[in-house]
């Protein structure tokens, strides 16, 4: 009996649209088995998760402005802009090509990127100097846009037992204008979900939709199996790769899995491997 | 190992597995290799695994697992972005607003892939379930 109550204040306290109410009504109508009730409230709360696109978009802007705090933009315009320009067109070739996507390099001699939800993408000024061409940067580029796309960061947020809150939670202080909480929350869930990493096989998954971003947009899709093979180089011993490392499958692992799925499906295309980084940055520094 | 970067382009030689190669540059899924004796030639890219001894252009062939983990270089480089800096971190509002500021918008992405020669191609995911239409541009 405990647990139903619990499941029905908690069913209460995320009912905050006119069809989650009737969803309630529809609820208290149900047959007397308790059984019955506990199970569709259960499912009503599995359904209310669901955390819209303003949401997703507002959750976002505090996971970016986390990581800037942790480290600031590297202060060139002309990387910045090159970033963005690249960025923008392989989001171009999405499902959410009208998300406010937006790119920013971080002033930091590591090799990392980092995503958010809503559509913020983030590489280190260390990753950019190690990529051999822009194919690799692009390959980088779609595995955080995949991230986005497929909604991996909020499917952190609601795996059972995250920081003994989930994602509703915060949202809910969202919804409700408790900004101080939700801001508080939000903080707490970022720095866990970026010291923690996503899920490993949302990691397997962004590969493979990132090859296919990048051949969407033009570009030789075997750059990302590049840059797990010069990562396989590294140690994970070597404090600019070990954050990495902690957060995410090996690189063999990883290029076992690309390889499986990449098999005889990218034949021929009309592919390139595109520019070294320095000209681009020769180039957008005009 | 083949004479071109191409599947079917003529054999040169047949590498045992975990042969050492030297790797010398990549064209798509097709990497030059040069073998112990000085023979050059291309192999499949994914069937590369390098080493981890620092020295970045030397791979073994045809799945090679296992990475010594040698002694890396803690406490004597500048660090990473990690798990230290994260929990320090306070939210840094205005950076973001900076960042926002560089946000670029559709037509000037696609004047970028214009500039670039870039030219969209048609491709499913590889998820056979969850196959999305991909926008046209």
């Amino acid at each position: 009996m405990r647990n139903f109550k619990k499941l029905l204040i908690a069913s209460i306290a995320i009912t905050c649209c006119a069809s989650a109410y009737a969803q309630f009504d529809l609820l208290k109508n149900l047959g007397n088995g308790l059984g019955k009730h506990a199970e569709a409230a259960k499912n009503l709360i599995e359904q209310t998760k669901e955390i819209d696109e303003p949401q997703e978009i507002a959750l976002g802007q505090e996971f970016a402005a986390t990581l800037l705090g942790a480290k600031p933009l590297w202060n060139d315009a002309g990387a910045q802009r090159y970033v963005n320009n690249l960025g923008r067109w392989l989001t171009l070739q999405t499902e959410r090509p009208d998300l406010p996507w937006t790119f920013g390099v971080l002033d930091d001699d590591g090799f990392n990127a980092f995503a958010t939800p809503g559509g913020n993408i983030f590489v280190t000024r260390g990753l950019l100097a190690r990529m051999h061409n822009e194919s690799e940067l692009v390959g980088v580029l779609s595995h955080e846009i995949a991230h986005v796309l497929r909604k991996h960061y909020l499917a952190a947020l609601k795996t059972k037992g995250f920081l003994g809150f989930g994602a509703d939670l915060i949202v809910n202080n969202y919804a409700k204008g408790n900004l101080a909480e939700y801001k508080e929350m939000a903080l707490k869930a970022a720095k866990e979900v970026y010291s923690k990493g996503l899920d490993k096989s949302d990691e397997y998954e962004a590969d493979r939709v990132a090859v296919v971003i990048a051949a969407r947009a033009g570009y030789d899709p075997y750059g990302l199996p590049a840059v797990l093979q010069t990562l396989q180089s590294k140690s994970s011993q070597d404090s600019n790769f070990s954050l990495l490392f902690e957060t995410h499958p090996s690189p063999n692992d990883r290029i076992d899995s690309l390889d499986k799925a990449m098999r005889s499906r990218f034949g021929s295309g009309n592919w390139i491997a595109g520019k070294t980084i320095e000209e681009r940055l020769k180039e957008f520094s005009r | 190992m083949l004479e071109k970067a191409s599947a079917d382009s003529a054999v040169l030689a047949t590498l045992a597995s975990q042969t050492k190669l030297d790797a010398i540059q990549r064209q798509g899924a097709w990497q030059q290799v040069k073998t112990a004796n000085g023979q050059l030639g291309w192999v499949d890219m994914m069937s590369l695994r390098f080493e981890s001894n620092g020295n970045s252009n030397s791979v073994n062939n045809l799945k090679v697992l296992g990475r010594t983990s040698n002694t890396g270089s803690v406490g004597t480089g500048v660090n990473g972005l990690d798990k230290t800096d994260l929990a320090r971190a306070s939210p840094n509002y205005s950076e973001y607003q900076k960042m926002q500021r560089g946000a670029v918008d559709r037509s000037t992405a696609q004047s970028f892939g214009q500039r670039s020669k870039l030219s969209g191609n048609r491709m499913e995911y590889l998820d056979q379930s969850r196959n999305t239409k991909r926008e046209d541009n």
